[in-house]
């Protein structure tokens, strides 16, 4: 085992702290909107800190870390896109600024808004089943994570598992975002320093020469140009870089700190600065990987190479700051993505069938019961999911599953007159076509057809999900103006 | 060393004081917007 006495009571304490503040926070909900959205008064700073902490959790650190391992140095490209994309955003204020203005607590609110309830209905399923089973793989890889820094092994998974899933949903359910918002501040500050002594714990040991060498002779030129590694190429940078900028603008966790802030202005600089840290959100961990192929060499099973690294270089003492980090990055991942699932089944699916929404207290009793099955759905998922392809990809594609119809929807919404509720059903279903075929096919890809091989390409699944929701938008609208015509903003509502 | 994981590697650089730097102004600054956000909400009010 690598942790020692004083490792374990930083941990612990970490652990108490985090619990406690969480519940304490449940004061500050006074109604719907604070529970859901911070009562919308976070300012900038506070905003990004929450929005980074929500963005890294230790899930983002194993896939990023298992990139680096298994392609090098190419795979930093996705962090020079996802840079470029919340960056355009937050400047631009693309979608963001609208939905803020709309005073939204949810993007499906937007579609009953624009199109109808029932387009609500729909694209809140969507959202709901592409958010879970993106969410569905978070526990299994921080388990990995921790088990292998701790030094436990593969056996204490499924303890480490439940511990972390029954600590987040104590103190998501009962403060909601005000909980999330407060709790993430201090899961940020403790995991920027878990980071940077990782990182300098990296550099001590194990130097730049070394880590050059053993790309080239490992992967040759594949370790250092994306376009030439047979992972990635140009449908795999043109598919990141636009789900990059989908996911900015509408993936509801990350929305959802737009929606908070204090006014639209404040949310476009908050995915504006945010949109600086995503280069080293993504090359941090994906350098701790490359260096782990250094260290250990190649054969290591990729996903638990970096975190071997971690527990190797990491001297005992800072390891326990290390594992706090990586415990407040996944705490604040979930307890975000809890509440963003469990308010859009509530709000957007359940509420959706019903004639009239259901009272504010009502609502924020069932999204509670919501997020705790949410939780338990996690770790039996969790435990048993066998993931295709590297857990990168995977994430990408159960996320374009929502964000390709999304896209089309909301933004054909705000910046199309034309667009009308045929085009808004043919977006969302054509768009979560590729991934889910992709999804279910993946497995016995040896017995496709050939004409239909292309569905088993994890990179042309997930670019195929945005062009069929774009032409599903732009044919089912212009082929139904006169049966549907379009619904717009009314004056109140129009950004 | 390689030209091209010298490059990734300068990059690398970038993007870390980046992030870092960032972190740290946040960190500072976020305190008082923290004081305000709990400043600005009612107290021990009853939750609905």
């Amino acid at each position: 085992m690598n942790f020692g006495a004083f490792d374990w009571v930083l941990t612990v304490t970490y652990l108490l702290a985090s619990v406690a503040l969480g519940i304490w926070a449940k004061r500050y909900v006074e109604n719907l909107a604070g529970y859901m959205v911070a009562g919308r008064k976070v300012k900038v700073s506070l905003g990004i800190a929450t929005f980074v902490a929500t963005e890294l959790g230790t899930v983002t650190f194993v896939y990023y870390g298992e990139l680096g391992y298994v392609a090098g140095f190419s795979g930093f490209i996705i962090g020079i896109l996802a840079m470029i994309a919340y960056v355009v955003v937050g400047r631009t204020g693309f979608i963001i600024e609208d939905l803020r203005r709309l005073r939204v607590m949810t993007i499906p609110e937007f579609y009953e808004l624009r199109y109808s309830r029932t387009v609500r209905l729909l694209g809140g399923i969507i959202l709901f089943l592409g958010g879970v089973l993106n969410m569905g793989i978070f526990l299994k890889f921080d388990g990995i994570f921790l088990s292998e820094v701790m030094g436990f092994g593969p056996g204490a998974l499924a303890i480490i598992m439940t511990v972390m899933i029954l600590i987040v949903i104590s103190y998501t359910i009962l403060g909601g975002m005000f909980s999330i918002v407060i709790t993430d501040f201090m899961q940020f500050v403790v995991l920027a320093f878990g980071m940077l002594v990782a990182t300098l714990a990296v550099l001590w040991r194990i130097d730049l020469a070394s880590i050059s060498t053993a790309v080239s002779t490992t992967l040759g030129s594949s370790g250092v140009d994306p376009f030439a590694n047979p992972r990635f190429g140009w449908t795999f940078v043109l598919w990141i870089f636009v789900c990059s900028v989908a996911a900015g603008a509408l993936w509801q966790p990350g929305t959802s700190k737009a929606l908070a802030s204090e006014s639209p202005d404040v949310a476009k600089k908050v995915f504006f600065w945010t949109g600086f840290t995503f280069a080293g959100r993504a090359m941090i961990p994906m350098f701790w990987g490359v260096a782990a192929l250094a260290f250990f060499g190649p054969g290591l099973p990729s996903a638990s190479a970096m975190p071997k690294l971690l527990g190797a270089v990491v001297p005992p003492g800072f390891l326990g700051l290390l594992v706090a980090g990586m415990l407040a990055a996944s705490m604040s991942t979930y307890s975000a993505y809890l509440l963003a699932w469990s308010s859009v089944l509530t709000r957007d699916v359940i509420a959706s069938t019903r004639p009239k929404d259901f009272p504010e207290s009502t609502t924020v009793f069932i999204t509670r019961v919501v997020a705790g099955v949410i939780g338990i759905f996690l770790l039996v998922f969790g435990l048993w999911y066998q993931i295709p392809d590297t857990a990168f990809q995977y994430l990408y594609l159960t996320g374009a599953m929502y964000t390709s119809g999304a896209l089309g929807c909301v933004a054909a919404g705000i910046y199309w007159r034309k667009a009308n509720n045929i085009g808004a059903y043919a977006s969302l279903i054509m768009g979560a076509v590729a991934p889910a075929g992709f999804l279910l096919l993946e497995k016995s890809r040896d017995v496709l057809p050939s004409w239909l091989g292309f569905i088993a390409d994890v990179n042309i699944a997930g670019i195929l999900s945005f062009i069929l929701a774009a032409l599903g938008m732009i044919v089912g609208s212009l082929a139904s103006q006169r049966t549907s015509p379009p619904k717009h903003l009314n004056n109140a509502e129009q950004p | 060393m390689t030209a091209g994981a010298l490059f990734w590697l300068i990059l690398f650089g970038v993007a870390a004081l980046m992030f870092f730097g960032i972190a740290l102004v946040v960190t500072i600054r976020g305190v008082s917007d923290l004081r305000d956000l709990l400043g600005s909400s009612g107290h021990g009010e009853k939750d609905s």
